[in-house]
């Protein structure tokens, strides 16, 4: 996105961004924007934002977490069912080696239950944001570099550089 | 004999001190009100001018063959590609334009921002013949607007 008056489009951006639910992930200077919005206000957001500026690049990739998210709400039901069963077993354990056996299987389970729960956690936000990133053409070499060049060496002297330079 | 002699001496002095002054006035624009002629440090442009507080005003009549194609729209891309692609300059407003003599144009307005804060950069295309005229105007927006009239009538005044 190629904007003017970078910092005052930067502001609108982000109220924008939570007017519409959404919040702002990630801020790094004047040359990108990482936002977060309600899956549902997407194409709402990203027109509010192109109204804003001048976009030169566009690119919507779509992430389908349905299969992941299915698998591990599966493997998080079998951990807590092997957690309920270790219960029982603690509870008729006839000695003390026995029970802390059973404590420490009991704690790994545990540990696994909380971090798919984490994972899952952050997938249900995955899908219920979605994440808008916006680089910001503040201001780019005056060379051409790669990109396609017309044979026509006087656009290349096109720009306020060279307008305002009096050497 | 003598008297006559100082008389043309001096009506060819007269006319040699006021020939510099005839070839400065500007083929392609008329200076702007407030704004200065700059000359004999031009390299890229025909014309060139700027005002006290900043804001300059320039010209280049370019060559090409209208037979093989173009016209204002090849080269209003050709130069939107150039400053949005390569130079990170946000085009603000597009319009057409026309001279007084009736040549059709088109006006692409960018923003620019600088270090001392908000620029704008105005590029005016007209295609005559076999030439294309290229006109610039920038400076610091918080200047630009009080030259804005006088800018647009000597733009008006191209003629190439």
């Amino acid at each position: 996105m190629a904007v003017y008056k970078v910092e005052q489009i930067q502001a609108q951006v982000i109220a924008s961004t939570r007017e519409l639910g959404g919040h702002l992930s990630e801020h790094v200077d004047r040359t990108r924007l990482v936002l977060r919005v309600p899956a549902a206000r997407f194409d709402q957001a990203l027109a509010r934002i192109e109204g804003l500026g001048d976009t030169t690049h566009r690119f919507v990739r779509a992430l389908d977490v349905t299969a992941a998210s299915r698998d591990l709400e599966m493997r998080l039901r079998n951990a807590e069912a092997v957690r309920d069963r270790l219960l029982k077993l603690l509870d008729k354990a006839p000695d003390v080696k026995q029970s802390l056996a059973v404590e420490a299987e009991l704690d790994r389970v545990a540990e696994r239950i909380e971090q798919m729960k984490g994972q899952l956690k952050l997938m249900s936000d995955q899908i219920a944001f979605s994440t808008i990133m916006i680089n910001f053409t503040v201001k780019r070499s005056e060379t051409v570099g790669s990109d396609f060049e017309l044979p026509f060496p006087w656009l290349r002297t096109l720009g306020l550089q060279h307008l305002l330079s009096f050497q | 004999m003598i008297h006559t002699a100082k008389r043309w001496a001096h009506a060819a002095w007269l006319i040699l001190s006021l020939a510099p002054a005839g070839c400065a006035s500007s083929p392609l624009l008329q200076t702007p009100h407030k704004f200065l002629r700059l000359e004999g440090h031009e390299q890229e442009y025909d014309y060139r001018a700027t005002s006290a507080d900043g804001i300059v005003l320039a010209g280049r009549v370019l060559d090409y063959d209208k037979s093989l194609g173009g016209g204002v729209s090849f080269w209003v891309d050709a130069i939107k590609l150039r400053l949005q692609a390569t130079g990170g300059y946000a085009l603000l407003k597009e319009e057409s334009i026309q001279t007084t003599r009736g040549l059709q144009g088109k006006q692409l307005r960018f923003g620019h921002d600088e270090k001392r804060g908000a620029y704008q950069y105005w590029v005016t295309v007209f295609v005559s013949g076999n030439k294309v005229v290229v006109l610039e105007c920038g400076g610091p927006e918080s200047k630009l607007g009080a030259h804005e009239a006088a800018i647009m009538q000597a733009l008006a005044s191209a003629s190439p």
